[in-house]
């Protein structure tokens, strides 16, 4: 069987001759009620024109007789600043724990509807993540706490104030202990405001912790540089980045920063030809080890190893001290080697960074850094980042002393100990002998239902707020609507609790000007300096720290970290999704709804497997790779580590390492808006390290297949065209060396296409605009916040589970992911895939009724209520971008009747009234029937032009951006007029890497991709490559140009090299 | 002689029609001065003053007569004085004249000094406030131009009644015809069939069924494309607002009450305080336009919480006591001036601390975008152009039909701004064009305003 190059899953990948088969049918199944039922059906056609009749006069009596009298409510005094159909933007930051996204908030009428995210931000320029992005979503959940509660019983806050702190007296009095227990805590405020309740109850402590901890860093720094920090990694001025199971792009501390910033080192143009290299070491596939150009897998308890065997590889080079014992064996350990050369060529411009929460870890890791100077350079202690402040030992001492009983007054703000705490914690039971248990956080959790009292927090968007997400960078959250429900904030609930009668907003006032307006220059009123703070959404200064490097104990820590390895058995790893995290946000269904960017998985946690593994441990995958029914099914298997026993379901995942599962954190919350309650918790599975800091791998773990079927909502090979990709020019890739010797490498066929291009059809004339993108292959990462920002901006539905199981997502903009390279071990391209605009659309000439046509600028329109849904055009779309509305999803119809006529289909709650104030007022909200697609966000456009055309200007490049654009932190998609032979667009589309995809079938497409580009040199993942340049689908005409030139010369070694490797397996 | 009789009635008619309007102005044109004074007293006085009311600060009829009548003081008669109140009031206050005194602390407000006003302006002020011109009596339209807009009846009777006589005409032809066939047959020697009666003509009733199919059949199409219209539509609203006396009678620009429409998509329905800018002073409470103005402007005070009597608004007037507002409206209302019924009293109280709910008359559907601000600002069209004469409608209805046929044709024909509006130097293609005499002009369509997602998304 001949393997492919790209392929997006095992049945692609292996090309089974029935999934080649079903790819090529409309329906994978036979429709339910079609065929042979229907002729055996006993309703005759009679009846069915008697019910035709009927419902067509029901519907008309119901719907023609009265025009709705509607009315209109004008302001009783118009706020200056709102005009009824115009957007105001209020900068703000979001916040949740340690994720941190400085935000521009789009309100309408007074209701915030999008994120965008703020420019002036040094964090995120501007950028934002998926969950940043789906934030507005969760401030209209439904499921949030309507007010403060008391013993189980709605209260008011008057009375919760004299309950708590009566009790609050009482304890003082008789001498007990106080603690407040929190996620990290950035806001300089919220610190100000526990401090004053410390001063009223003294001995009170603050203990921070983070569901997924980062204590090991932190204690690290403290030993080599007596800071308890996490340092500010300078992604950009690194030219070798070594990570080791830190999974920067997707989840790890701050990645919409070093997404920026790793961003900056991955482009590349002919003139500035350089890029950065990276390598990934890791034990499960994650976002960042798919971008990377070298990844190496390995078993959670070899990562200790891998670190110690690439310290000892260039502590050799350069002369320090060596650990004695590991020695990472790996089929991959060559890579290390590579690694550690390409580390200490850059020496002062490299950067190696580590997932592991061991801090002995990390101390050889701080060595490692220290060894290669980066200090200074790529990693900067003087803006040091506050994300993470979580301490391990403190949160023990905190558990242990509240099963001792020592505790006898507890506050908890924004955490949910009762649901990631690991196995063998008392705390649940313990928490009942506590006198007063308080809960401060903003959502429902479990933890809430054992306290005695919630005093629920605001959404943020409510909230008057401060953040300092990195020393010296400090921003405003201010409220962008009344909130919405009896709410208070968790700074205001510590005052009043501390006795102090202060608004929030006052109290996050009077500590900017006594604390921070001296740090500001240049203003010489509090007054204006708040203003423009406020304004601003931002303030930095440059603060000075002092950081002593100490001597670090190498041996030491090496000795001490091979004794933390649990090694032998099967290994199970846990981490986070991308969009999901820790489980706080798990009912939110945007985040929900957005495929895993590795797995494309929606709506579930699942164990990730090798296909090695697979094949092993006799894992049926039949069903799996042949897809002869709707939604992927797969078998489940029962995990038991440390005693706990789980179900899950079963996901081959290439580059898994051998002998081990992954399972993502998050997921089986118990308390929790309707959409969270999905896949299963794996929060017990977490074990601890011998200084009792949490470890996120076990060993000896045991499965049972269960011989249960499980269907997985997976997205990624939904609309698979029959033909394969091979003779397709969908992605493109090359080499970094093939790019500087031939900047058109790996896309010669291009110019071929290009010259036997003709069509029947003639060409449209666009006299004005011709609105074209460009996307750069090698800027997308994949993280999908372009996905969730598509959702918010044009009012797509939630479609649920099920329904994705039956193909029938609705996402307008989808992330494909081909992987390329061995299936053990692949990388990945990240394709960002939407309506491609055709000049030459295949799906306008065959719609019967026009609803579909093309306009004088460019765009593909789709005329919504034209559309009668034959859903000809989405079955003739060769990209299959094309969505269609099998139910009303947003509750849009006027009929909600139940029974036979039922429209609506709403899994998650989306229809309310409450939901539905998230929907943006310009984009129409589609009913059952219609088909819909990307519409390069026309009401954008169309805004645009109006405001160019008001002020009597020309339009300019960037005056539109689309919200996919803007939501995107590297700046990979560009949007604008390609008849500016000056726009951004434009260029894209003549750079010698743009490409369109499938262009030889002449289709015109007005999106440009380009290619990526890789930049390796190990040897396995050359010979990968080399393939794929060599057999990529380049017409005959273009192989000369193809072979020629220098890289050739690399190529015949290292596949030769590689078959032998090869033979190793 | 009847006629003779009635050329005669209606020749007096048309004499009375033709002097009446000269009758109206044949009162004394006011002097020149009086015009001065009244030029000035609308520049600078009228923002805090009315002449027969108080609005900021005191009406100022019989001003002249109040400060005489405060007699002389240092010498300076009181006259005098009041012209040195005028260009500084606190003159005559430092000066101790015991009516400026006594005046100084009428409001809250001081008022404005007009130092730069001469003793010539100052004497035209006072010529205008002793004696201002009548207001222009608004011109009632004349009776006779109503018909001749209407459709002539005649027409359509002589239309029908030529159909009728030609379907009369057909049916003896026909007939006719039938008796010749009959005549040929008989001569000719051939049997004549049976007499079918009409009604059972086939073709007859083929021609009836397809006319009653045709017929049924255009009724459902029409009805079902003007499902959702509601050209015409002039529902009742919460005040009778008159745009007539406020856009037509006073003259008051479109924009100044609907101001976002040159800036947004949605054309706003002005806020209550911007009904206060001016009805803070204009209470309605002269009986000689009638009494609606009065109960009608009491519901803006009622929702706005205004009082009055007292000129200030309420305080905390959301947590205001409801009976406490209720029972100042009633006493406001109840001025022996108008004759306001228990049922307007009320209807004014309905209003008490609540919005005003408006009925939206123009409505498009949801899957329609339609931007006020392109078609006002961007395209400079007149409001009128697609709300009608608004100027002249006491109770405002639905002028266009506002439906996608109506849009369009108008986005045929308009033309834009093609050579005005540097935003259209994009379209070079269209420029050479123009040039070359091959385009004649640009209209909203060639720009693609007749395209679905103009409109549709």
């Amino acid at each position: 069987m001949a393997e492919q190059q790209f392929w997006k899953g095992l049945d692609e990948k292996f090309h089974e001759p029935e999934f080649m088969q079903q790819a090529g049918k409309e329906f994978p199944e036979e429709l339910p009620g079609f065929g042979a039922k229907l002729q055996q059906a006993s309703t005759s056609r009679r009846d069915f024109l008697k019910v035709l009749g009927f419902s067509v006069g029901a519907a008309t009596i119901a719907a023609g007789c009265e025009m709705p009298v509607r009315k209109s409510i004008p302001y009783l005094v118009k706020p200056d600043e709102i005009t009824p159909g115009i957007a105001n933007y209020y900068a703000s930051s979001y916040v949740d724990g340690g994720n941190y996204c400085s935000v521009l908030v789009k309100t309408r009428e007074g209701r915030p509807i999008k994120i965008e995210g703020n420019n002036l931000s040094q964090i995120t320029y501007g950028g934002t993540d998926a969950s940043a992005q789906a934030s507005v979503l969760s401030l209209y959940d439904m499921h949030r706490p309507r007010g403060p509660v008391a013993n189980k019983k709605a209260t008011n806050w008057a009375e919760l104030d004299k309950a708590v702190v009566e009790k609050l007296q009482a304890i003082k009095a008789a001498g007990g202990t106080i603690r407040i227990l929190s996620s990290t805590i950035i806001s300089p405020s919220l610190k100000a405001a526990i401090a004053k309740f410390i001063e009223q109850f003294p001995g009170t402590e603050l203990v921070q912790y983070d569901a997924v901890s980062y204590s090991g860093l932190l204690d690290a720094n403290e030993q080599s540089f007596g800071l308890r920090v996490v340092p500010n990694y300078r992604f950009e001025k690194a030219k070798v980045v070594v990570s080791l199971g830190a999974d920067f792009l997707g989840t790890w501390i701050s990645p919409t920063e070093y997404a920026y910033n790793y961003g900056l080192t991955r482009k590349v143009s002919k003139d500035n030809a350089k890029m950065s290299r990276h390598y990934q070491v890791e034990s499960y596939a994650s976002l960042t080890g798919l971008n990377a150009d070298v990844r190496v897998p390995v078993k959670p308890s070899e990562e200790t190893v891998a670190a110690i065997t690439l310290y000892n590889l260039v502590a050799a080079k350069l002369g320090g001290t060596s650990i004695s014992g590991g020695k990472l064996e790996s089929a991959y350990g060559e890579s290390l080697k590579n690694a550690a050369n390409d580390l200490v060529e850059a020496k002062g411009a490299s950067l190696v960074v580590s997932g592991s929460n061991d801090v002995n870890v990390q101390l050889i890791v701080n060595a490692l850094n220290q060894l290669l100077g980066n200090y200074g350079t790529t990693i900067d202690f003087n803006e040091y980042s506050n994300l993470r402040q979580g301490n391990d030992t403190a949160y023990n001492k905190l558990v242990a002393d509240v099963e001792a009983g020592a505790v006898k007054g507890l506050i908890i703000i924004n955490s949910n100990p009762a649901y990631n705490l690991p196995k063998g914690d008392k705390f649940i039971e313990a928490l009942g002998k506590v006198e007063l248990t308080v809960s401060l956080n903003d959502k429902q959790t479990e933890t809430d239902t054992l306290c005695q009292f919630l005093a629920p927090d605001h959404h943020y968007l409510e909230s008057w707020g401060d953040a300092e997400p990195r020393n010296g960078h400090i921003s405003i959250i201010q409220p962008t609507i009344d909130p919405l429900f009896d709410t208070r904030s968790a700074g205001e609930s510590l005052l009043k609790f501390a006795g102090i009668n202060q608004s929030y907003y006052d109290f996050v006032r009077e500590n900017w000007n006594t604390n921070i307006f001296t740090k500001s220059t240049g203003l010489n009123l509090f007054g204006h300096f708040w203003d423009r703070s406020v304004h601003d959404g931002v303030f930095t200064y440059t603060p000075a720290v002092t950081v002593t490097a100490g001597t670090i104990d190498v041996a030491a820590a090496g000795a001490a970290a091979l004794k933390n390895v649990k090694s032998g058995g099967l290994e199970v790893v846990m981490y986070e999704k991308t969009a999901i995290g820790d489980g706080k946000d798990t009912d939110n269904p945007w985040l929900q709804e957005l495929p895993d960017p590795v797995s494309k998985i929606t709506w579930d946690n699942y164990a990730c497997v090798s296909l090695k593994f697979a094949e092993a441990n006799g894992l049926d995958f039949t069903a799996d790779r042949t897809r002869k029914s709707y939604g992927r099914t797969v078998q489940t298997i029962k995990l038991t580590v440390n005693g706990t026993e789980v179900e899950l379901p079963v996901h081959i995942q290439p580059g898994m390492p051998d002998g081990t599962i992954a399972v993502a954190l998050g997921y089986g919350r118990e308390v929790v808006g309707k959409a969270g309650e999905v896949g299963a918790n794996v929060y017990p599975f977490l074990t601890k390290y011998s200084n009792g800091g949490q470890s996120r791998y076990a060993n000896d773990a045991s499965f049972t297949v269960t011989g249960n079927d499980y269907k997985l909502g997976q997205t990624q090979t939904h609309f698979s065209v029959s033909d394969g990709l091979n003779q397709r020019g969908i992605v493109k890739t090359t080499t970094l060396e093939e790019y500087t010797h031939d900047p058109a490498s790996g896309n010669h066929d291009r110019a071929h296409v290009k010259e036997h291009l003709q069509t029947l059809y003639g060409y449209h004339e666009f006299p004005g605009h011709k609105w074209g993108m460009g996307i750069d292959l090698n800027a997308c990462f994949g993280c999908g916040a372009c996905v969730v920002a598509c959702n918010a901006e044009n009012n797509i539905p939630v479609v649920g589970k099920k329904e994705i199981t039956l193909y029938r997502e609705m996402h307008w903009l989808r992330i494909d992911r081909y992987y390329f390279g061995d299936v053990e071990n692949p990388s990945a391209v990240f394709q960002p895939m939407m309506c491609q605009h055709c000049e030459n659309a295949p799906c306008e000439n065959v719609c019967p009724v026009s609803a579909t046509n093309h306009s004088s600028e460019g765009l593909n329109q789709m005329a919504y209520n034209r559309c009668i849904g034959t859903r000809y055009c989405a079955n003739n779309c060769p990209y299959k971008v094309r969505r269609f509305n099998w139910f009303d999803y947003w509750g849009a119809d006027s009929f909600t009747l139940t029974g036979a006529l039922e429209n609506n289909y709403d899994p998650h709650q989306m229809t309310g009234d409450l939901t539905r104030m998230v929907l943006n007022p310009d984009v129409t909200v589609r009913s059952r029937g219609v088909m819909e697609k990307c519409s390069f966000c026309v009401q954008r456009i169309q805004e645009g032009k109006l405001t160019a055309k008001k002020q009597g200007r020309k339009l300019q490049d960037g005056d539109i951006k689309t919200a996919c654009q803007s939501a995107c932190v590297t700046g990979a998609i560009v949007f604008g007029d390609v008849n500016n032979p000056e726009s951004a667009a434009t260029l894209m589309s003549n750079n010698e890497r743009g490409f369109k995809v499938i262009e030889e079938i002449h289709t015109l497409p007005s999106i440009t991709y380009l290619t990526r580009v890789r930049n390796i040199n190990d040897k396995e993942q050359l010979k990968a490559v080399n393939l794929l340049s060599n057999n990529t689908m380049h017409p005959p005409g273009a192989e000369a140009h193809h072979t020629g030139g220098e890289a050739h010369g690399t190529e015949a070694p290292a596949s030769h090299d590689s078959h032998s490797e090869e033979g190793h397996h | 002689m009847n006629v003779n009789r009635y050329s005669y009635l209606s020749f007096l008619l048309l004499f009375a029609l033709m002097v009446a309007p000269s009758l109206v102005h044949a009162q004394d044109a006011p002097s020149e001065q009086v015009l001065a004074g009244e030029k000035l007293f609308k520049a600078n006085c009228a923002s805090c003053h009315k002449l027969n009311a108080k609005l900021v600060g005191p009406a100022l009829e019989g001003v002249e007569k109040r400060w005489t009548d405060g007699g002389e003081h240092a010498g300076v008669s009181g006259r005098d004085w009041l012209k040195r109140w005028i260009k500084n009031w606190q003159d005559p206050v430092n000066a101790g004249n015991p009516y400026a005194v006594a005046m100084q602390n009428y409001d809250a407000s001081a008022m404005t000094q007009f130092p730069a006003l001469q003793d010539a302006d100052l004497e035209n002020l006072l010529a205008y406030i002793l004696t201002p011109p009548a207001p222009p009596k608004p011109v009632e339209p004349a009776a006779g131009t109503a018909a001749s807009t209407a459709e002539n009846p005649y027409t359509t009777y002589m239309i029908w009644g030529l159909i009728a006589l030609l379907v009369i005409v057909a049916i003896v032809l026909v007939r006719v015809s039938n008796l010749l066939n009959r005549m040929v047959l008989e001569k000719e020697g051939q049997p004549i069939p049976a007499a079918v009666p009409f009604w059972k003509n086939k073709k007859l009733r083929a021609a009836l069924t397809l006319l009653i199919v045709i017929y049924i059949g255009n009724a459902t199409v029409t009805g079902a494309i003007d499902l959702g219209r509601q050209q015409g539509y002039m529902p009742e609203q919460p005040i009778k607002f008159s745009h007539e006396l406020h856009s037509g009678i006073n003259k008051i620009d479109c924009q100044y009450c609907h101001s976002s429409a040159a800036e947004s998509k949605h054309s706003n329905i002005p806020s209550s305080n911007v009904c206060m800018n001016c009805h803070k002073g204009i209470k309605g409470d002269d009986p000689k336009n009638g009494k609606y103005g009065k109960i009608e402007i009491s519901k803006i005070y009622a929702a706005a919480g205004f009082n009055p009597i007292s000129g200030t608004y309420f305080e905390d007037y959301a947590n205001q006591d409801k009976a406490y507002v209720d029972s100042i409206l009633t006493v406001w209302l109840s001025d022996s001036k108008v004759t306001a019924t228990k049922n307007d009293i009320e209807a004014v109280l309905a209003q008490v601390q609540k919005p005003i709910e408006w009925t939206r008359i123009h409505n498009l559907p949801d899957h329609v975008y339609f931007n006020h601000s392109q078609h006002v600002t961007a395209g400079g069209i007149e409001c009128q152009t697609c709300h009608g004469p608004v100027e002249t409608m006491p109770e405002l209805y639905q002028f266009s039909p506002l439906s996608m046929g109506w849009c369009i044709n108008c986005h045929r024909t308009s033309e834009v701004k093609f050579t005005q509006n540097p935003y259209y130097e994009t379209f070079q293609v269209y420029h050479e064009r123009l040039k070359d005499g091959e385009m004649k002009n640009v209209t909203v369509e060639k720009i693609g305003g007749t395209e679905c997602q103009k409109c549709h998304y």
